[in-house]
C-alpha cells in the first residue's frame, strides 16, 4: 500500500516530473498527428486504386490480349458471388499528330458498375445508362453536316491531364474532333492492317478526375470501336481479345474465396477450349496486386516514417531516465529508511517503475487528446493558417484529395499509447535498478 | 578561470551529459540530413531543367530547315559556350510481338548532344570509347536487318533504305528490378547487339486547318534500329525518349519549305560559368533577331512571335520548387518539435547536476562567486552540450548525407523492399549534395536548444543561498 502512497506523493510534489509528462505527450501527439495523416493518405490512395480496378482483375501482360472472354464473363455472371465482369483494351495511343498515351476501351455501363469512375466525371453523364454515345443535337461540329451514326459512337472521356482534354471545359461547344492511332496487332502481337497504325476520330463527351495519375492521363473510348481499331474484333479464323476482364464481387463476399473460386473456374474453362496457348499466362489478381506500383510507395513512405519517431522514442526513454535518476538521488535517505524498515529491493524498484508508468500514462493521456483534436480539426486549423498567415499547407492538386485526412484510427492510437508508457517504464527501470541494489548504511551515513 | 574549468570537469565527469549531447546530435544530424535531401532534390531538378531545356531555351515557333545554322550563330555570341537544338514528337513504338509502347521521338545532333558529358556516360554502349559516339549502324546490325528484311519481304533492302540509327531510354527496352530498382545493364547490352528485328515507328503530321477544312492528320512509318541505349537516371526520359539524327527526324515529319523540310524545334542555350541568364538574355535576343532578319528573311511579326525562355524561370519548375520547398519548412518543422524535447532533456539533466552539486554552489558563493557567474557557470554548460552536440551532429549529418545511398541500399537489404525508386522520385540517386548554405543557422539551432534548456537550471543555481546550501540536516 505504501507503494502507492508514494507513487502518488512523488507525482504531486516533484513537479520535475511534470517536464517528464511534457515530454512524452509532446510526442505522443506528434506521432498521432503524423501517422493519422498518413494513414489518411495511404487509406484514400488505396480506395481510389480499389474504385479504379475492381475487385479481382483477369489480365494478360501482352497487349495481344486474350480471347473467348464473352463466354468467360457469361460464366463469370452466373457466379452467386459475382455482381459484374467486363472486358477492357489497354493499349497506347498516338493522340492527335504528336502526342502519346495510355487508352482504354471500356463498355461504359458495364464499367461504371464495377468500377466507381461514374464519381470522378467532371459532367453528369448526358445519357443513362452512361455510353459514349453522342446525342444526335448535343455536338455542334465545326462544319455544317450532322454527325453520323457511326462517328456518334465514337464518344471519348478524357483523364483530366491527358492529351485529349480540351482546354476549355464547357460541354457542348465545337470541339476539333481527336484523331487517335494505335497499332493494330494480330492474335500473335505482329502488327497487322495498315502495318503504319490505324487512324480514327474520336469526340470529347466529359472529362474524368479520379486521382489517379495513370488514370487522369488516360482515355477512355467504347470497347467495341478500340477493339475494331486495333484488330483486336472478330475476324476469319481468330475470335476477339480483350486485355483484361475486369470483377466486381458482390457485397460481404470473401475476396480470397471468391479468388479461389474464379482460378478454379478459369482452369476449367481453358480446359474446354481448343487453343490454350491464346490462354496461357493470363493471370488473376486482387486489385492489391495489380495496382501494387500505385500504392506500395505510399505505405513504404508512412512505414519510413514510423522508424523515424522510434528514433525519437528513445529521446523520451532518456528523459525519463533523467528524472528518475535525480529523484532517486534525491530521494535516496527516504529509500534507505524504507529498506532499514524492511521493504525489499524490489518493492523499491517497483514504486519508481509505476512511478514512470504513471508518468507515461498521463503523458499519454494528454497527448492523445491534444494529437486527436488536433487531427479532428486539422483542415480547420489549415482554413486559419490560409486565412491569416496565406500559407496554404496543404494544395489538393498535389495531394489529389481535397481535405487533409481527419479520421483516427483506434487501433493505432492503442499502440502508440502502449508503446509510449513502456518506453516510459524502460526509461525508470535503471534508476529503479539502483533503487533496489541500495545499500542501507550508504544511504544513512552522515558525512 | 575555474568556471571552464568545472565546466570541463562536469563534462567529463557527468556521463548523463552525454544523453544531452545525443540528443543535440541527433537533431542536428537529422537537420542536415533533411535539409540537404531536400536542397538536393531541387537542385537536381534544376540541373534536368537546364539539361532539357538549356540555360536559356529558344522557341522560333515557327518551321526552320537550317537549325545548325542558327545553333552556330548562337554560339558566336559572347558569353554562350554553347547551343544545340531539339525537335520532338510522340510516337507510337513496336518492339516485338504485344509489345507497343506510347514514346517522346527527340531529334538530336548527336555531336553536340554529346557535349553534355551526363548524355555521353549515360550511354552503354559506346561510353568507354574514345571515339565520339553515332548513329551509325554497325555491320553486324546491317547484317541482322537484311536477314529479317530477307525473311519478311524475300529480297535484301537496297543500301540506301537501310533503318535509321536508334538510341533509346533504357526504360524502353527493360524493367528495373523490383527490390534493387537496377536495370541489369550486361544483359541489354548483349540484347541490343544481337537484336534481330527492327523497331518499327509511327507518329503523324497533321496540316495547318484552314477556313474550309479542319486539321487533318497523316500517319508517318519509319523503320529504326537500336544501336545504343541511354540511362540517365531520370525517370521520365529513360522510359519515355527515343533519339534520333535530327535531321532525319526533321524530314520525317517535317513540311516543305524553300530550302527543304522544315520542322518546328528548340536551341537549347548553354553559358558559359557565372553568367546570369537574365541579364544577357535581351542582348541575346537581339542576336537572334539578326539571324531570323538577315539570313531567315522572316517578317517582324514572325520574329515578334519567337520567345526566348531563362528555363529556371519556367513557371512549371517554379511551382514544383514552390511545393517541395513546403514540404520542407513542415519536415522542419517537426523536427523543430522534436528539438522542444532534447530542450527538454537538457534542462532535466542541468537541474539535475544542480542539485547533486548543491554544495559545491554553495562553496563557491560562500568564497565570493557572484550569482552572474554561477550562473554563467551553469550556461556555459549547457552551450558546451551544444556546441559538443553541433559537432557530432555536424559529422553525422554530413557522413549521412554523403553516404545516403550507401545507407538506402543496406536499408533495402534490411528491410527487403527499395525505399528510393525512380518511379516515384524520378531520379534514380537520391541527392548526396550538403547543403552548406543551411548549415550555419541549423548549429546555431542546435547550440540554442542546449543554452535555453540550462537557462532555468541555471537561474536556480544562482538563486541558491549559501546558508541553506551548506547547512547540515
Amino acid at each position: 500500500m505504501y507503494r502507492l502512497l508514494l507513487i502518488w506523493r512523488y507525482f504531486i510534489k516533484k513537479r520535475v516530473a511534470l517536464i517528464a509528462v511534457v515530454g512524452v505527450m509532446l510526442l505522443v501527439m506528434m506521432v498521432i498527428v503524423v501517422l493519422s495523416v498518413m494513414s489518411g493518405l495511404v487509406e484514400d490512395a488505396r480506395r481510389r486504386n480499389h474504385g479504379w480496378a475492381g475487385d479481382l482483375i483477369l489480365t494478360r501482360a501482352s497487349l495481344v490480349g486474350f480471347p473467348f472472354y464473352d463466354e468467360f464473363i457469361e460464366q463469370l455472371r452466373k457466379n452467386e458471388m459475382v455482381l459484374e465482369a467486363t472486358p477492357v483494351i489497354k493499349t497506347f495511343a498516338l493522340i492527335d499528330s504528336d502526342k502519346s498515351g495510355e487508352i482504354f476501351g471500356v463498355r461504359l455501363d458495364e464499367f461504371c458498375r464495377v468500377t466507381n469512375v461514374d464519381k470522378s466525371f467532371g459532367f453528369a453523364s448526358i445519357t443513362d445508362p452512361p455510353s459514349f454515345v453522342i446525342p444526335a443535337q448535343y455536338y455542334r461540329a465545326a462544319q455544317a453536316q450532322p454527325l453520323t451514326p457511326e462517328q456518334r459512337r465514337r464518344g471519348y472521356i478524357a483523364g483530366r491531364y491527358s492529351e485529349g482534354h480540351p482546354l476549355s471545359r464547357s460541354l457542348g461547344q465545337h470541339f476539333e474532333p481527336l484523331p487517335i492511332t494505335i497499332f493494330g496487332l494480330n492474335s500473335k502481337g505482329a502488327l497487322t492492317g495498315s502495318q503504319f497504325g490505324e487512324l480514327q476520330s474520336f469526340y470529347f463527351i466529359n472529362e474524368m478526375n479520379t486521382g489517379l495519375l495513370d488514370a487522369d492521363y488516360a482515355i477512355l473510348v467504347d470497347f467495341a470501336e478500340l477493339q475494331k481499331l486495333g484488330w483486336m474484333d472478330e475476324r476469319e479464323n481468330s475470335p476477339g481479345r480483350t486485355s483484361e476482364i475486369r470483377i466486381k464481387l458482390k457485397e460481404g463476399v470473401d475476396a480470397e474465396q471468391a479468388r479461389a473460386q474464379i482460378v478454379n473456374l478459369w482452369g476449367q474453362f481453358i480446359e474446354q477450349k481448343q487453343k490454350p496457348e491464346l490462354l496461357a499466362d493470363v493471370t488473376l489478381q486482387p486489385w492489391q496486386l495489380f495496382r501494387r506500383d500505385f500504392i506500395a510507395p505510399m505505405e513504404k513512405e508512412k512505414d519510413l516514417m514510423v522508424i523515424v519517431f522510434c528514433m525519437i522514442g528513445v529521446v523520451a526513454v532518456f528523459i525519463v531516465f533523467a528524472i528518475f535518476y535525480m529523484i532517486v538521488a534525491e530521494k535516496i535517505k527516504d529509500l534507505g529508511i524504507l529498506k532499514s524498515l524492511g521493504s525489499s529491493g524490489w518493492s523499491l524498484a517497483q514504486i519508481f517503475l509505476g512511478y514512470g508508468a504513471l508518468v507515461g500514462i498521463i503523458g499519454a493521456v494528454v497527448g492523445t487528446v491534444l494529437g486527436v483534436t488536433i487531427v479532428a480539426n486539422s483542415n480547420k486549423i489549415e482554413d486559419w493558417l490560409f486565412k491569416h498567415f496565406k500559407f496554404q499547407l496543404w494544395n489538393p492538386e498535389i495531394y489529389a484529395i481535397e481535405k487533409i485526412p481527419d479520421t483516427v484510427d483506434i487501433n493505432q492510437v492503442l499502440i502508440i499509447v502502449a508503446v509510449a508508457v513502456l518506453a516510459s517504464i524502460a526509461g525508470a527501470a535503471i534508476p529503479a535498478r539502483r533503487a533496489a541494489r541500495l545499500s542501507v548504511v550508504d544511504a544513512l551515513r552522515v558525512e | 578561470m575555474h568556471k571552464l574549468f568545472l565546466c570541463l570537469r562536469y563534462l567529463r565527469k557527468r556521463r548523463i551529459a552525454f544523453f544531452g549531447i545525443a540528443a543535440v546530435a541527433l537533431c542536428v544530424g537529422m537537420l542536415i540530413v533533411i535539409t540537404s535531401l531536400f536542397h538536393g532534390f531541387i537542385d537536381s531538378l534544376n540541373k534536368y531543367w537546364q539539361r532539357s531545356w538549356g540555360q536559356i531555351e529558344l522557341l522560333p515557333q515557327y518551321p526552320l530547315h537550317r537549325f545548325d545554322e542558327l545553333a552556330e550563330h548562337i554560339e558566336r555570341f559572347e558569353q554562350v559556350s554553347r547551343a544545340t537544338y531539339v525537335t520532338n514528337t510522340g510516337a507510337l513504338l513496336y518492339l516485338g510481338p504485344g509489345d507497343v509502347r506510347g514514346v517522346e521521338l527527340q531529334g538530336i545532333d548527336l555531336r553536340r548532344a554529346a557535349d553534355d558529358q551526363e548524355f555521353r556516360r549515360g550511354l552503354l554502349l559506346e561510353k568507354d570509347q574514345n571515339v565520339p559516339p553515332s548513329f551509325a549502324l554497325s555491320a553486324e546490325a546491317v547484317e541482322a536487318y537484311q536477314s529479317w528484311h530477307k525473311k519478311k519481304f524475300k529480297r535484301r533492302a537496297p543500301e540506301d533504305k537501310l533503318p535509321v540509327g536508334a538510341i533509346v531510354g533504357i526504360g524502353i527496352l527493360a524493367q528495373p528490378d523490383e527490390i534493387t530498382d537496377q536495370y541489369n545493364r550486361e544483359v541489354l547490352i548483349e540484347q541490343v547487339r544481337n537484336r534481330t528485328t527492327p523497331l518499327i515507328i509511327t507518329t503523324g503530321k497533321s496540316s495547318r486547318p484552314s477556313a474550309e477544312r479542319a486539321a487533318t492528320v497523316k500517319k508517318i512509318q519509319a523503320i529504326c534500329w537500336p544501336v545504343d541505349v541511354i540511362e540517365t537516371g531520370i525517370y521520365q526520359t529513360d522510359t519515355t525518349n527515343v533519339y534520333l539524327p535530327f535531321n532525319y527526324l526533321r524530314d520525317l515529319i517535317g513540311t516543305d519549305g524553300p530550302d527543304g523540310k522544315e520542322c518546328l524545334g528548340r536551341i537549347l542555350i548553354f553559358l558559359k560559368p557565372n553568367v546570369v541568364p537574365a541579364e544577357i538574355k535581351d542582348k541575346l535576343e537581339e542576336h537572334w533577331r539578326q539571324f531570323a532578319r538577315s539570313s531567315l528573311h522572316w517578317p517582324e511579326s514572325r520574329i515578334e512571335n519567337a520567345r526566348m525562355l531563362v528555363s529556371l524561370e519556367m513557371p512549371n519548375l517554379r511551382l514544383l520548387t514552390n511545393e517541395v520547398n513546403k514540404q520542407l519548412s513542415i519536415m522542419q518543422l517537426i523536427i523543430g518539435l522534436i528539438c522542444l524535447v532534447a530542450v527538454l532533456l537538457i534542462f532535466v539533466i542541468l537541474l539535475m547536476i544542480v542539485m547533486q552539486k548543491q554544495k559545491d554552489i554553495g562553496i563557491l558563493r560562500a568564497i565570493g562567486s557572484a550569482r552572474i557567474s554561477v550562473a554563467g557557470l551553469f550556461l556555459a554548460y549547457g552551450a558546451a552540450i551544444g556546441c559538443a552536440g553541433s559537432g557530432l551532429g555536424l559529422l553525422l549529418g554530413i557522413w549521412a548525407t554523403r553516404n545516403i545511398n550507401l545507407i538506402e541500399s543496406v536499408l533495402t537489404k534490411l528491410l527487403g523492399f527499395k525505399i528510393w525508386k525512380s518511379g516515384v522520385y524520378l531520379f534514380s540517386q537520391i541527392p548526396n549534395e550538403v547543403a552548406w548554405s543551411s548549415i550555419v543557422w541549423i548549429l546555431i539551432v542546435g547550440v540554442l536548444t542546449a543554452i535555453l534548456g540550462a537557462l532555468l537550471p541555471a537561474i536556480r543555481a544562482a538563486r541558491l543561498e549559501p546558508v541553506q546550501a551548506l547547512r547540515y540536516e
